[in-house]
């Protein structure tokens, strides 16, 4: 039992508990969706463009189709959603099924298309130029201005100010998005029915997408997904179309295997920012304007999600005084979407080094511009609508990673260089903020069986991507149920057919909005099952007159008279709990003068703070302590949190040091597309043992049992390392991700 | 991966024979599998000719100077106490290769004659039809070489990806094949190697260091855990009376060949090994260089490498 505050949990937040799925995660025994029906499918493959940009004029597949084994070849003209244009190398051009991988393989060598090369543009600073080739995705030019918004007066709060910096910084990487298993899928139909066991963040998304392609009703989909190694926010399938037109074609069970190269290609990645940030202050580090202008990458990407980029400094910091404006670059690239933390990597890192200049400007260490102006609990400082945060410590935890990394002790000016005993340069660096993630969607479902012995499952509309979100759900559901964390488990899971939408299986929300859903599910069981109990006792009692802890159903009144959940369920026919939506961001207690029900911001406070060795000759970087807190509210589930920010800051390095998609220029090629060349670290390349984190417990006073999603904001803050190595150099690097090229660049030895 | 016909040669004059009637030799396979996984040529690797079931090629022994059998994997040579004795500087190069899974796998041979790893040759599907591969064009000059060649690159800018060559060269190491003995640097050309069609490999001899000799190998890389190399080198000096009587540094990852720093020799050779003379000669040892945009950075990288290379000889 631990104690929170005001409130007693039996199961949520206790230490000890193991995640339900852990051991046939590792073992392999849990279906992956390339593992299905092994030895009774056939296998397809994708030809892509080899243009940046053109249209397909023809297609002679006679010669693939004449190789023994191969059953079927498809184009734009058969497959849903393709067209005859083609925007960026790789965009699919044709689709082979044959009965191996290799023979489908083969037979793309085999196709012969003639294509219309068009003009393209792959470099963002290129297609910006007036003049520029059109991508092809909007008519008029290769730009369009995403967001633009004001607060206050902007030239009065420059015109107040006592100091003022410009800092223009970026690129930003774009990185690939690589799940363990890539977007795969095994698809076959019977009759008018679709089924497809698909590699997917969203298995009811998958499903209501296969139903428009193939113009069917919804209950004639049939969409499964258990283990897809990870999403990241982009783990999406980019195969279940091809895979359900091809085995609709041949009749057979069609299995798309999304390789490496294929995922990090068509799966789309991170995008790239640059930014122009001008930022007033009064001499105490008071902040009193704003002017953030901000480019991005989108590639073909007509929605990706890019005006998240200011969120993090919007949401963070007091700023009465603002401007924002978000322009978007169209490029002949696959279109961008966003690598576990939508935009904010590149944003924070952006509006970091605006920061941190206006600190030195000031003579100020950043720490204490930082703690200046970060927004109070009750201060919304997103859109000035009335609404307070969830829960805010920002301060606290920005306090408290600075004495974690030894702040005080070791931090030094920028243009003051502190070199260690072996020749190399030392810097530091933090950096908190609000991240715009974990907030509540309330249109989540779920349901909640009991059995006849007191044990139950939970039904979940998710897969299994990571840290054990089904795990957490089973925490959820033993607290509100007065059950033991044993004896609630995982029952059938991410199969559309037989369970409720639980939504996108991503770790910023799932654990809170799914997580709320099962919240209300297990309150509705809980309410069969006090209504059950309420008649068992002698006398009979009201049902509200009971409550459930511990495995007892008990009278308030008097402890002692309890029956167990095995007497009532013994006898109570079968106790199902629904939930077909649950609250969004609606307080369950009052902040402030802001009552219960009072529509809230639920933001989460995360900072990160860095201390790194420099070699200026050579740009290597080495990382001698990084500390990182994500407040998350609640840990509903311990082992899984804990995990979640160990590997967060695993994705945060690598983020930070080497993470880079790279293009050729001039063909539009992806160059580093696998795992050798993209330089994905291994554990070896981890300082694990220099990692300091802590996952903190503010109470959110939104979330189940004031928990918060944590998936993005446990992940990204990368700003800090690249921030501390400009504090060692004497000059914060404008680039990411720290290439050795780049670190060199700005210690001025290229 | 395309098909291919696969045959177990037992003898080096069978496996001579099937690699001239279109064949590629197969040893460790970590290379040469990976090529045809992701289609780098144009053509099919026609008949895999493995040659691990040929005896006698893997032995590793001190003859009076080092031989080792072509087939000595990358694990048995870093771990040799033959090696480790008199050739450290080799063993150190053999475990700075791959993973322990792919030195497990690798074999000295195939680490000497195995493709480079430049990104337009290398991408899949035959996308860019380079210089190397019969085209006219080496595409790093126009595209990104942020890791291609400083020194030597002669219309191909792509760098010899083997990092126990570099060792080899410093200690001044031979090659026999089927058909000759050739010094380790007659191995190399710009666009890959010097084996004829029924050429292979059959042992690598190295001389016994020369009394005073200290040698040693630095590689800078990307990651730690496995990556080939941006830059690495390696240094063979023999000290005679307090100074430089002969020195070798041989330069990995920054030219299309094994490349011998020779101005940066002749800097050290003369005086004592310290501080100072190792900074100078590290100065010189990118004398020559052709920087293209994106590689300049590997000039200091280089300097360092050799610094630090001498300096942990001592």
């Amino acid at each position: 039992m631990t104690d929170h505050g005001s409130e007693t949990f039996y199961v949520v937040s206790k230490a000890g508990t193991r995640d339900k799925q852990a051991v046939e995660t590792v073992t392999g025994l849990m279906e992956a969706a390339s593992d299905i029906f092994p030895g009774k499918k056939i296998f397809a493959s994708e030809l892509g463009s080899p243009h940046a940009h053109c249209r397909v004029i023809s297609i002679d597949a006679s010669a693939a189709l004449a190789l023994p084994g191969v059953e079927a070849v498809m184009d734009h003209t058969e497959v849903p959603g393709w067209q005859e244009e083609k925007y960026f190398v790789g965009d699919p051009v044709a689709c082979v099924a044959a009965d191996s991988f290799n023979t489908s393989q083969r037979a793309l060598e085999l196709i012969d298309v003639e294509y219309e090369v068009r003009p393209s543009v792959i470099d963002p600073d290129e297609a910006m130029q007036s003049g520029a080739p059109l991508t092809g995705l909007w008519p008029e030019g290769n730009t369009n201005v995403r967001t633009s918004n004001d607060r206050g007066d902007v030239a009065a709060g420059f015109a107040e100010a006592d100091v003022t910096i410009e800092t223009e910084d970026g690129w930003t990487n774009e990185f690939a998005i690589m799940p363990i298993e890539g977007g795969s899928t095994t698809a076959w139909w019977n009759g008018d029915d679709l089924y497809a066991w698909v590699s997917t963040q969203n298995v009811h998304s998958e499903a209501r997408g296969l139903a428009g392609s193939f113009n069917l009703p919804y209950n004639h989909v049939h969409v499964y997904s258990h283990g897809n190694g990870g999403g990241f926010g982009g783990g999406r399938a980019p195969s279940q179309t091809v895979a359900a037109a091809l085995a609709l074609k041949t009749g057979k069970v069609v299995s798309h295997h999304v390789d490496r190269k294929m995922q990090a290609q068509n799966g789309g990645p991170q995008f790239a920012t640059k930014s122009k940030i001008k930022i007033g202050a009064k001499n105490d580090g008071t902040i009193t304007a704003w002017d953030f202008q901000y480019w991005s990458d989108q590639g073909m990407g007509s929605r990706t999600p890019m005006t998240g980029t200011q969120q993090d400094m919007q949401i963070s910091l007091n700023v009465p005084n603002a401007h924002w404006e978000g322009i978007g670059i169209s490029t002949n690239k696959k279109g961008r979407t966003y690598y576990r933390c939508v935009a904010h990597p590149g944003g924070a890192f952006l509006y970091g080094i605006a920061m941190h200049k206006l600190a030195d400007a000031l003579g100020m260490r950043p720490l204490d511009v930082y703690l200046k102006n970060f927004v109070d609990i009750t201060v919304d400082a997103m859109d000035d609508s009335p609404r307070p945060l969830a829960f805010c410590t920002v301060k606290e935890i920005t306090q408290e990673a600075a004495d974690l990394l030894g702040y005080d002790q070791k931090y030094h000016p920028i243009d003051e260089r502190v070199t260690l005993p072996d020749g190399r340069l030392h810097g530091v660096a933090i950096h908190g903020e609000l991240d715009g993630h974990g907030g509540m969607s309330g249109n989540r479902a779920a349901i909640v069986h009991l059995r006849g012995d007191g044990t139950g499952f939970i039904n979940a509309g998710i897969s299994r991507t990571g840290c054990g979100t089904n795990s957490a759900h089973c925490h959820v559901v033993a607290e509100r149920l007065g059950m033991h964390y044993e004896d609630i488990n995982v029952g059938s899971y991410g199969d559309t057919g037989v369970s409720q939408d639980g939504g996108m299986q991503a770790g910023s929300t799932n654990a809170t909005s799914t997580g709320a859903a099962f919240y209300v599910a297990a309150s509705d069981a809980r309410e069969q099952l006090l209504a059950q109990a309420a008649g068992m006792f002698d006398p009979p009692v009201n049902p509200e007159d009971l409550d459930a802890a511990d495995r007892k159903i008990f009278q308030i009144a008097d402890p002692t008279k309890f029956l167990t959940h095995a007497d009532v369920c013994g006898r109570a026919s079968r106790i199902i709990g629904h939930a077909t939506n649950n609250w969004g961001s609606t307080l369950t207690r009052p902040v402030g003068d802001y009552p219960v029900g009072h529509n809230a911001r639920q933001r989460v406070p995360r900072v990160s703070a860095a201390e790194v060795a420099v070699d200026p000759v050579t740009g290597e970087v080495e990382i001698l302590k990084l500390v990182y807190i994500t407040d998350i509210g609640r840990m509903l589930f311990e082992e899984g949190a804990k995990a979640q920010q160990e590997a967060g800051i695993d994705h945060t390095i690598a983020q930070a040091m080497i993470w880079h998609s790279i293009y050729d220029k001039e063909s539009g090629y992806f160059l580093n597309s696998n795992f050798l060349m993209n330089g994905w670290p291994t554990s070896l390349d981890l300082p694990v043992e220099n990692y300091e984190y802590r996952v903190a417990e503010g109470d959110s006073h939104v979330g189940p049992f004031g928990g918060t999603g944590m998936g993005e904001p446990c992940s990204g803050a990368y700003c800090s390392i690249s921030l501390a190595v400009g504090n060692a150099i004497g000059n914060y690097p404008t680039e990411a991700p720290l290439h050795p090229w780049v670190v060199q660049k700005a210690a001025g030895t290229i | 991966m395309r098909g291919f016909t696969h045959i177990n040669a037992t003898t080096v004059d069978e496996a001579s024979s099937a690699k001239a009637d279109n064949g590629t030799i197969l040893a460790g396979g970590t290379d040469v599998l990976g090529m045809e996984k992701d289609f780098v040529l144009s053509t099919s690797a026609g008949t895999m000719v493995n040659i691990k079931t040929i005896p006698d090629l893997n032995n590793i022994a001190d003859d009076g100077g080092l031989k080792i059998g072509a087939l000595a994997t990358l694990t048995d040579i870093a771990e040799s106490s033959v090696v480790n004795s008199k050739w450290s500087s080799l063993a150190e190069g053999a475990l700075k290769v791959g993973t322990p899974q792919l030195r497990n796998m690798g074999t000295i041979a195939g680490n000497l004659a195995q493709e480079c790893r430049c990104w337009y040759y290398r991408a899949h599907g035959n996308f860019f039809n380079c210089l190397r591969k019969g085209g006219n064009l080496c595409f790093a000059t126009i595209g990104n070489n942020t890791f291609n060649a400083i020194l030597g690159g002669q219309a191909c800018f792509a760098v010899a990806a083997s990092d126990t060559a570099i060792p080899l060269t410093a200690l001044d190491a031979t090659v026999v094949t089927n058909q000759r003995s050739m010094p380790i640097g007659d191995l190399f050309v710009v666009l890959g190697n010097t084996l004829g069609d029924d050429e292979i490999i059959t042992e690598i001899q190295v001389p016994a260091p020369a009394a005073g000799t200290i040698q040693a190998f630095k590689k800078y890389a990307r990651r730690k855990s496995f990556d080939f190399a941006c830059a690495s080198a390696a240094v063979s000096i023999t000290v005679s009376g307090g100074n430089v009587s002969e020195c070798k540094i041989a330069l990995g990852g920054v030219a299309p060949v094994p490349w011998r720093a020779s101005a940066a020799e002749d800097e050290l050779t003369g005086g004592p090994v310290n501080a100072t003379t190792a900074a100078a000669a590290a100065a010189k040892a990118t004398d020559g260089s052709f920087v293209l945009p994106n590689n300049g950075w590997l000039i200091s990288v280089t300097r360092a490498m050799v610094e630090r290379a001498i300096l942990a000889a001592v």
